[in-house]
Protein backbone atom coordinates (compact mmCIF):
# COMPACT_ATOMS: atom_id res chain seq x y z
CA UNK A 1 0.00 0.00 0.00
CA UNK A 2 1.01 3.28 -0.58
CA UNK A 3 0.30 6.70 -0.06
CA UNK A 4 -3.25 7.47 1.49
CA UNK A 5 -5.37 10.69 0.17
CA UNK A 6 -4.19 13.09 2.53
CA UNK A 7 -0.63 12.00 1.98
CA UNK A 8 -1.05 12.17 -1.96
CA UNK A 9 -1.92 15.65 -1.17
CA UNK A 10 -0.02 17.44 0.62
CA UNK A 11 3.82 15.00 0.31
CA UNK A 12 4.87 16.82 -2.66
CA UNK A 13 8.91 16.64 -1.80
CA UNK A 14 11.16 14.33 -3.22
CA UNK A 15 14.38 13.79 -1.83
CA UNK A 16 17.24 11.14 -2.51
CA UNK A 17 18.68 9.30 0.79
CA UNK A 18 21.92 7.53 1.54
CA UNK A 19 22.64 4.91 4.08
CA UNK A 20 25.67 5.02 5.84
CA UNK A 21 28.42 3.04 5.01
CA UNK A 22 30.34 1.26 7.77
CA UNK A 23 33.10 -0.81 6.74
CA UNK A 24 34.00 -4.51 8.50
CA UNK A 25 36.39 -4.08 10.94
CA UNK A 26 39.81 -5.09 9.62
CA UNK A 27 40.24 -9.05 10.57
CA UNK A 28 43.95 -8.57 11.66
CA UNK A 29 43.50 -5.41 13.51
CA UNK A 30 40.04 -4.84 14.43
CA UNK A 31 40.32 -1.42 13.10
CA UNK A 32 37.56 0.18 11.25
CA UNK A 33 36.80 2.80 9.15
CA UNK A 34 34.99 5.90 9.50
CA UNK A 35 31.30 6.16 8.10
CA UNK A 36 31.30 7.34 5.13
CA UNK A 37 28.28 7.98 2.12
CA UNK A 38 28.10 6.69 -1.20
CA UNK A 39 28.29 9.16 -4.26
CA UNK A 40 25.00 7.10 -5.30
CA UNK A 41 21.48 7.28 -3.33
CA UNK A 42 20.35 4.48 -1.93
CA UNK A 43 16.79 5.02 -2.29
CA UNK A 44 14.78 7.88 -4.52
CA UNK A 45 12.18 9.35 -2.97
CA UNK A 46 9.46 10.73 -5.17
CA UNK A 47 6.84 11.15 -2.31
CA UNK A 48 7.50 12.76 0.75
CA UNK A 49 7.24 16.17 3.22
CA UNK A 50 9.81 17.98 4.91
CA UNK A 51 8.57 19.94 7.89
CA UNK A 52 10.92 23.18 8.57
CA UNK A 53 11.37 24.65 12.10
CA UNK A 54 12.92 27.25 13.52
CA UNK A 55 17.01 27.62 12.77
CA UNK A 56 18.43 29.33 15.85
CA UNK A 57 22.33 29.14 15.70
CA UNK A 58 25.18 29.56 18.60
CA UNK A 59 28.37 30.96 18.47
CA UNK A 60 31.00 28.00 18.55
CA UNK A 61 35.14 27.38 18.20
CA UNK A 62 33.95 26.38 14.19
CA UNK A 63 31.94 29.34 13.51
CA UNK A 64 28.00 29.93 14.27
CA UNK A 65 26.67 26.45 14.30
CA UNK A 66 22.72 24.93 14.47
CA UNK A 67 21.66 24.43 18.01
CA UNK A 68 19.67 21.09 18.53
CA UNK A 69 16.96 20.23 20.61
CA UNK A 70 13.74 18.89 19.33
CA UNK A 71 12.38 22.54 18.65
CA UNK A 72 15.28 22.89 15.77
CA UNK A 73 15.28 19.68 14.33
CA UNK A 74 13.30 19.67 10.95
CA UNK A 75 11.11 16.61 10.11
CA UNK A 76 10.91 14.72 6.99
CA UNK A 77 7.56 12.19 7.12
CA UNK A 78 7.62 9.05 4.38
CA UNK A 79 4.29 6.77 3.72
CA UNK A 80 4.93 4.34 6.06
CA UNK A 81 5.21 0.78 3.93
CA UNK A 82 6.93 2.11 1.57
CA UNK A 83 10.97 1.31 1.06
CA UNK A 84 11.69 4.43 2.50
CA UNK A 85 10.15 4.92 5.47
CA UNK A 86 10.97 1.21 6.77
CA UNK A 87 14.65 1.79 6.18
CA UNK A 88 15.31 5.08 6.84
CA UNK A 89 17.33 5.46 10.29
CA UNK A 90 19.74 7.70 12.53
CA UNK A 91 22.76 8.85 10.73
CA UNK A 92 21.03 8.62 7.14
CA UNK A 93 21.66 11.47 4.72
CA UNK A 94 18.96 13.05 2.69
CA UNK A 95 19.40 15.19 -0.26
CA UNK A 96 16.20 17.35 -1.04
CA UNK A 97 15.20 16.94 -4.83
CA UNK A 98 12.01 18.78 -4.77
CA UNK A 99 12.03 20.70 -8.15
CA UNK A 100 11.59 24.60 -7.88
CA UNK A 101 11.96 24.24 -3.90
CA UNK A 102 14.35 26.90 -2.46
CA UNK A 103 16.59 24.21 -0.55
CA UNK A 104 16.89 21.91 -3.37
CA UNK A 105 20.31 20.34 -3.65
CA UNK A 106 20.70 20.48 0.51
CA UNK A 107 21.49 18.27 3.04
CA UNK A 108 19.98 16.98 5.88
CA UNK A 109 21.58 14.52 8.65
CA UNK A 110 18.69 12.02 10.24
CA UNK A 111 19.06 12.44 13.92
CA UNK A 112 17.82 9.22 15.98
CA UNK A 113 15.80 6.62 14.15
CA UNK A 114 12.85 6.56 12.57
CA UNK A 115 9.35 6.69 14.49
CA UNK A 116 6.46 4.64 12.52
CA UNK A 117 3.03 5.95 12.64
CA UNK A 118 1.19 2.84 11.19
CA UNK A 119 -2.20 4.14 12.25
CA UNK A 120 -1.50 7.66 10.25
CA UNK A 121 0.67 5.77 7.63
CA UNK A 122 3.91 7.47 8.11
CA UNK A 123 7.08 7.56 9.69
CA UNK A 124 8.83 10.11 10.55
CA UNK A 125 12.70 11.08 11.24
CA UNK A 126 13.79 14.30 12.67
CA UNK A 127 16.92 15.91 10.82
CA UNK A 128 19.40 18.99 11.22
CA UNK A 129 20.36 20.55 8.05
CA UNK A 130 24.06 21.00 7.08
CA UNK A 131 26.60 20.71 4.58
CA UNK A 132 27.27 18.41 1.98
CA UNK A 133 29.24 14.64 3.44
CA UNK A 134 31.32 15.05 0.00
CA UNK B 1 55.91 51.87 21.15
CA UNK B 2 54.63 49.86 18.22
CA UNK B 3 52.16 47.14 17.96
CA UNK B 4 53.79 44.01 18.60
CA UNK B 5 50.56 41.88 17.65
CA UNK B 6 49.84 42.10 13.99
CA UNK B 7 53.71 40.54 13.71
CA UNK B 8 52.30 37.76 15.85
CA UNK B 9 49.73 37.09 13.60
CA UNK B 10 51.27 36.93 10.52
CA UNK B 11 53.93 34.32 12.08
CA UNK B 12 51.02 32.38 13.25
CA UNK B 13 50.00 32.79 9.58
CA UNK B 14 52.93 32.19 8.09
CA UNK B 15 53.11 28.98 9.95
CA UNK B 16 49.85 28.09 8.83
CA UNK B 17 50.04 28.62 5.39
CA UNK B 18 53.85 26.15 5.10
CA UNK B 19 52.35 23.52 7.03
CA UNK B 20 48.99 23.49 6.34
CA UNK B 21 48.61 25.09 2.83
CA UNK B 22 45.31 22.86 1.63
CA UNK B 23 43.62 24.76 4.40
CA UNK B 24 42.66 28.64 2.14
CA UNK B 25 41.10 30.03 5.04
CA UNK B 26 41.79 30.64 8.63
CA UNK B 27 40.21 32.64 11.01
CA UNK B 28 40.68 34.54 14.01
CA UNK B 29 38.08 32.89 16.88
CA UNK B 30 36.36 36.23 17.50
CA UNK B 31 35.65 36.04 13.81
CA UNK B 32 34.43 33.26 13.19
CA UNK B 33 31.91 32.57 15.72
CA UNK B 34 30.02 35.62 13.93
CA UNK B 35 29.88 33.56 10.79
CA UNK B 36 28.05 30.68 9.77
CA UNK B 37 30.11 27.68 8.94
CA UNK B 38 28.17 25.89 7.20
CA UNK B 39 26.20 27.90 5.14
CA UNK B 40 29.30 29.20 4.03
CA UNK B 41 30.40 26.10 2.99
CA UNK B 42 26.99 25.30 1.25
CA UNK B 43 27.41 28.37 -0.43
CA UNK B 44 31.60 27.70 -1.68
CA UNK B 45 32.61 30.90 0.39
CA UNK B 46 35.02 28.53 2.72
CA UNK B 47 36.30 25.35 0.98
CA UNK B 48 37.26 22.94 3.90
CA UNK B 49 39.45 22.39 5.74
CA UNK B 50 39.87 25.50 7.02
CA UNK B 51 41.20 26.73 10.19
CA UNK B 52 40.65 28.75 13.24
CA UNK B 53 42.96 30.28 15.68
CA UNK B 54 42.31 31.06 19.71
CA UNK B 55 44.36 32.98 21.42
CA UNK B 56 42.84 33.77 25.33
CA UNK B 57 44.04 36.63 26.73
CA UNK B 58 47.36 38.15 26.67
CA UNK B 59 49.21 37.95 30.23
CA UNK B 60 52.43 39.70 30.16
CA UNK B 61 55.13 37.51 32.32
CA UNK B 62 58.94 38.73 32.48
CA UNK B 63 59.81 35.19 33.82
CA UNK B 64 61.81 34.88 30.06
CA UNK B 65 62.62 38.15 29.72
CA UNK B 66 65.20 41.41 30.54
CA UNK B 67 63.84 43.78 33.78
CA UNK B 68 61.92 46.48 31.87
CA UNK B 69 60.69 44.65 28.70
CA UNK B 70 56.75 43.98 28.27
CA UNK B 71 56.54 40.00 27.68
CA UNK B 72 53.31 38.33 26.77
CA UNK B 73 52.43 34.78 27.07
CA UNK B 74 50.48 33.22 24.21
CA UNK B 75 48.88 29.96 24.74
CA UNK B 76 48.05 29.52 21.30
CA UNK B 77 45.62 26.59 19.92
CA UNK B 78 45.27 26.28 16.07
CA UNK B 79 41.82 24.27 15.07
CA UNK B 80 41.69 21.89 11.78
CA UNK B 81 38.39 21.65 10.64
CA UNK B 82 38.39 18.81 7.94
CA UNK B 83 35.22 16.71 6.30
CA UNK B 84 35.38 13.19 6.77
CA UNK B 85 35.00 12.70 3.29
CA UNK B 86 38.64 13.63 3.66
CA UNK B 87 40.03 9.84 4.41
CA UNK B 88 38.67 6.87 5.97
CA UNK B 89 40.19 7.30 9.25
CA UNK B 90 40.19 11.06 9.95
CA UNK B 91 41.27 10.89 13.28
CA UNK B 92 44.55 9.85 11.43
CA UNK B 93 44.51 11.95 8.94
CA UNK B 94 44.24 14.63 11.74
CA UNK B 95 46.93 13.45 13.78
CA UNK B 96 49.37 13.41 11.18
CA UNK B 97 48.28 17.11 10.58
CA UNK B 98 48.95 18.26 14.01
CA UNK B 99 52.22 16.25 14.39
CA UNK B 100 53.66 17.71 11.05
CA UNK B 101 52.54 21.65 12.98
CA UNK B 102 54.60 20.67 16.02
CA UNK B 103 57.72 19.64 13.98
CA UNK B 104 57.75 23.13 12.04
CA UNK B 105 57.10 24.88 15.37
CA UNK B 106 60.41 23.04 16.63
CA UNK B 107 62.20 22.61 13.40
CA UNK B 108 65.65 24.69 13.96
CA UNK B 109 65.15 26.05 10.39
CA UNK B 110 61.80 28.12 11.35
CA UNK B 111 62.42 31.59 12.30
CA UNK B 112 59.55 33.55 13.57
CA UNK B 113 60.18 37.32 13.52
CA UNK B 114 58.32 37.93 16.56
CA UNK B 115 57.13 35.20 18.28
CA UNK B 116 59.19 32.35 20.27
CA UNK B 117 57.51 29.73 20.38
CA UNK B 118 58.91 27.42 24.35
CA UNK B 119 60.37 23.76 23.72
CA UNK B 120 57.66 22.32 25.95
CA UNK B 121 53.95 22.33 26.73
CA UNK B 122 52.67 21.50 23.20
CA UNK B 123 49.05 19.66 23.27
CA UNK B 124 47.45 17.81 20.58
CA UNK B 125 43.87 16.96 20.91
CA UNK B 126 42.12 15.03 18.31
CA UNK B 127 39.58 13.94 21.00
CA UNK B 128 35.54 13.53 21.12
CA UNK B 129 36.15 16.22 23.46
CA UNK B 130 37.27 18.90 21.41
CA UNK B 131 35.47 21.61 21.19
CA UNK B 132 34.72 21.58 17.65
CA UNK B 133 34.29 17.93 17.47
CA UNK B 134 31.96 17.95 20.07
CA UNK B 135 29.69 20.80 18.64
CA UNK B 136 29.93 18.52 15.14
CA UNK B 137 28.98 15.27 16.69
CA UNK B 138 26.05 17.40 18.67
CA UNK B 139 24.84 18.33 15.32
CA UNK B 140 25.29 14.62 13.66
CA UNK B 141 27.36 16.81 11.06
CA UNK B 142 30.20 14.83 9.01
CA UNK B 143 33.08 17.10 10.05
CA UNK B 144 36.08 16.32 12.89
CA UNK B 145 37.96 18.85 14.41
CA UNK B 146 41.79 18.51 16.08
CA UNK B 147 43.63 21.35 17.60
CA UNK B 148 47.44 21.88 18.61
CA UNK B 149 48.25 24.23 21.25
CA UNK B 150 51.69 25.13 22.32
CA UNK B 151 52.92 28.07 23.85
CA UNK B 152 55.03 31.26 22.81
CA UNK B 153 55.97 34.03 23.87
CA UNK B 154 56.14 38.12 22.32
CA UNK B 155 56.92 41.34 23.22
CA UNK B 156 58.99 44.36 22.94
CA UNK B 157 62.12 46.10 24.65
CA UNK B 158 62.29 48.68 27.46
CA UNK B 159 60.79 52.62 26.22
CA UNK B 160 64.21 54.31 25.81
Amino acid sequence: MSLRQRQRIFYTDSCELYAPVNANPDGTTGAVVDVTYSSSPTLIVTACRLFETTEVDVPMMAGRTKEVNIFTLDKWHFAADEPAGIQIADVWAIKMTTVGHPEVGKWWYVDGNAVMKRLMNYTEVYTKRGPAPF
Amino acid sequence: MANIFPAVWTDIRTALRAVWPEAAANYRAIQVRRLNWSNLIESGKIVPPYVVVHIPPYVSNTEFAPIGTLVFDLDIRLFYIAANSTSTDIGATLEAKMKAMIDYLRASTTAFTAIQVMEDGFEIDVSETNEITQSMQEANMPYTGASIGFKAIAGEMPPA
